[in-house]
């Protein structure tokens, strides 16, 4: 019997762009456009797409930092897409966030001490002298020496920077943790610690990371699960074996298939590359259809626009939306 | 004016034991410290290593726009037999540009935000034949440039000649309006554009999504190509590294540790630090990403002997004392390591 520990279903976010005084509103962007997964607890699933594709905002809108248009976000059990106050506040504990620049996310004028003990003031956990301890205590678990306590960002690496930001999210003992790009800004040596370290901390905590990057390789070696999104829209949705080895989705091919690699035993892995059509902005209006038809290698025609949008079980476990499979 | 010779046998471009200090609040860093390389005509050469280790400082020295506070303190950048850095602001008049040039780091912030692509292409392209006023200020320079009638058409052409489509649009729009990838491309364009033999491109495509990445590289190589372009790629990125260039040269903390060849390097990588890079980088064979210990030192009052030693594995009594010189192994494969000294 496996257990749920997070479920999104048709999740939608919209923004609504608003013009002259009046805000009447001008357009819609759909960030997050009828998105749907599970997470097991401890299994860590890894969101893949451009920038733009409405990665962040998925992860901003489960941590209901944004307030979801439509859909529903199942915590633990627990609906929580449209609790508010006290309510969310509690189930907010059990969900936290690490930011995607960890130099703009900390407060620069605040020490080490006074960020990583935020969410416990916030919270009303323990009394001064325990969340002193508690500071000291996360720091130790993000390798840091308490010496770090009263330093300020300004004067920390990025990687240390990194390891404050994953300490203020571990302050509540946290379910889950929504990793925002968290290596992007860092050197691969950096990187490769401070994934090292997440990895430790899920053994020792139980935690369960949604890993949002653009980083392909970062993802084949940290998560269980792979989703791939492309303008809003979830294009493919399996085990991480199963996207990387076998994938499907158009995009997801063209996405692999231009990953720089290193090793000749990589290149193997990739599929062949498939001529890509220059474009990045979507030429034909249609609201309608697929969002990737205009750079599509393998388009079938009419079929692409005409037909409504599903994820479909082509595979054992593994989901698509793609005419090709309808 | 240095005569310049025009057949010259040996490399394009040969620096020798660059050495650059950079004046700051804290001290004098040493960032620099005895970089060698050399560059053969129509070769492709990737300078890789993490932030800070002076990729883009090297690159720099080369084409003569180092930062106000940063001083060559020794060394050579003898380009087709000319030393670079002994050259005055005139005599570079005829170099950058026409026989050096360079792709900047990040295209959006590189592009004058006040002026459409369009302005500053036929800026560019009428400053060609009126390099006397080059060095004037910004806003005298466009009073007393001259216009020259073909320029547009020609920005057009170069555009077109990047891919861009339609040139029209793009000429006219400011360069918040275009892509990231569409403004790589116009840098790549404005780069080319005194038909240059050397280019040095600083991380052309990091700051795009992978598959615009692919394509700009894709653009990128094929210039090359047809041009017959000697280029300096620098990038912390090694897949791309290897993709692009025949020789890759490994920076650590302002020494070459390692040269070799593209395809052979992380096969059998030499030095401790680029054994340490090949363990850490994270690639889909599933492995284990082990990091190497310790931080990069400070500048300011760096490690004697070899910069690696506080963070090297298999450090020795020597590597504190003596610094590692760049030795050829066999089959053009160069390390700075006292491990394979002793031979």
């Amino acid at each position: 019997m496996t257990y749920n520990i997070v479920e999104v279903k048709n999740l939608k976010k919209y923004f609504f762009l608003k013009k002259g005084v009046l805000g009447t509103a001008s357009g819609v962007i759909k960030a997050v456009d009828d998105v749907s997964f599970t997470i097991e607890r401890g299994k860590n699933l890894g969101v893949v797409g451009e920038s733009g594709s409405g990665k962040t905002t998925l992860g901003k809108t489960i941590m209901r930092l944004y307030d979801p248009t439509e859909g529903e976000i199942w915590l633990d059990g627990v609906e929580i897409s449209k609790l508010k106050g006290y309510e969310l506040k509690k189930v907010r504990r059990r969900m936290q966030m690490v930011f995607q620049d960890p130099a703009s996310s900390l407060n620069p004028r605040r020490d080490v001490r006074s960020i990583i003990t935020a969410p416990l003031d916030i919270h009303g956990v323990g009394t001064k002298k325990e969340r002193l301890a508690r500071a000291k205590e996360l720091l130790n678990n993000v390798e840091l020496s308490e010496d770090y306590l009263y330093r300020r960002p300004a004067n920390l690496s990025g990687g240390e920077k990194q390891r404050v930001s994953i300490a203020r999210a571990l302050a509540l003992n946290p379910d889950v943790v929504v990793l925002d790009e968290p290596t992007s800004s860092l050197d691969v040596s950096v990187q490769a610690k401070i994934l090292t370290l997440l990895a430790d901390l899920q053994k020792k905590l139980k935690l369960t990371y949604i890993l949002i990057t653009h980083d392909l390789s970062v993802v084949r070696n940290v998560t269980d699960n792979t989703i791939v999104m492309y303008h809003g829209r979830l294009v493919e949705r399996s085990t991480t074996d199963n996207v990387f080895n076998d994938p499907l989705h158009p995009y997801t091919q063209t996405l692999l298939s231009s990953l720089p690699v290193i090793f000749d035993e990589e290149l193997a892995l990739l599929p062949k590359a498939k001529p890509l059509p220059d474009t990045s902005a979507r030429q034909t209006d249609a609201t309608q259809g697929c969002p990737f038809f205009d750079r599509c290698p393998e388009k079938i025609g009419e079929r692409c626009l005409r037909e409504e949008l599903r994820m479909l079980e082509v595979k054992r476990d593994h989901y698509v939306s793609c005419a090709k499979y309808y | 004016m240095p005569e310049m010779s025009t057949d010259v046998d040996g490399p394009l471009l040969d620096v020798r034991n660059l050495k650059i200090h950079i004046k700051s609040f804290e001290g004098l860093a040493e960032i620099i410290d005895d970089v060698c390389f050399n560059l053969n005509k129509k070769e492709v050469i990737a300078l890789v290593g993490e932030t800070g280790c002076g990729k883009s400082l090297t690159a720099k020295a080369i084409l003569g726009v180092l930062p106000s506070n940063a001083e060559v303190v020794g060394g050579e950048v003898l380009y087709k037999g000319v030393d670079l850095l002994k050259l005055s602001e005139h005599d570079w008049r005829s170099y950058r540009g026409k026989e050096l040039s360079m792709i900047p780091q990040n295209p959006m912030v590189s592009l004058n935000p006040l002026l459409t692509v369009g302005e500053q292409l036929m800026d560019l392209i009428c400053l060609q034949d009126q390099p006397e006023i080059a060095l004037l200020p910004y806003y005298i320079r466009r009073k007393k440039l001259k216009k020259e009638k073909k320029a547009y058409d020609k920005a057009i052409k170069i555009l077109e000649d990047v891919a861009l489509k339609p040139a029209e649009r793009v000429m006219r729009s400011y360069p918040f309006q275009i892509s990231g990838g569409m403004a790589q491309r116009v840098c790549i364009a404005m780069a080319l554009l005194g038909n240059p033999s050397l280019l040095v491109a600083d991380e052309p495509g990091t700051s795009l999504d992978v598959t615009i990445s692919k394509v700009i590289l894709d653009l990128l190589e094929q210039k090359i190509r047809d041009l017959g372009l000697s280029v300096i790629f620098i990038t912390h990125n090694l897949a791309v590294a290897r993709r692009i260039s025949q020789r890759i040269l490994v920076m650590y903390a302002g020494n070459v540790v390692e040269v070799c060849d593209s395809d052979k390097i992380f096969a059998e990588p030499l030095h401790p630090y680029t054994i340490g890079l090949k363990k850490a980088i994270p690639t889909l064979i599933q492995k284990e990403m082990i990091s190497i210990r310790g931080r990069v030192p400070s500048y300011i009052n760096p490690p004697r002997g070899c910069r690696f030693n506080t963070r090297c594995d298999r450090v020795m009594d020597i590597c504190k004392l003596e610094k590692p010189k760049l030795v050829n192994l066999e089959g053009n494969h160069l390390v700075a390591c006292h491990l394979y000294n002793r031979r």
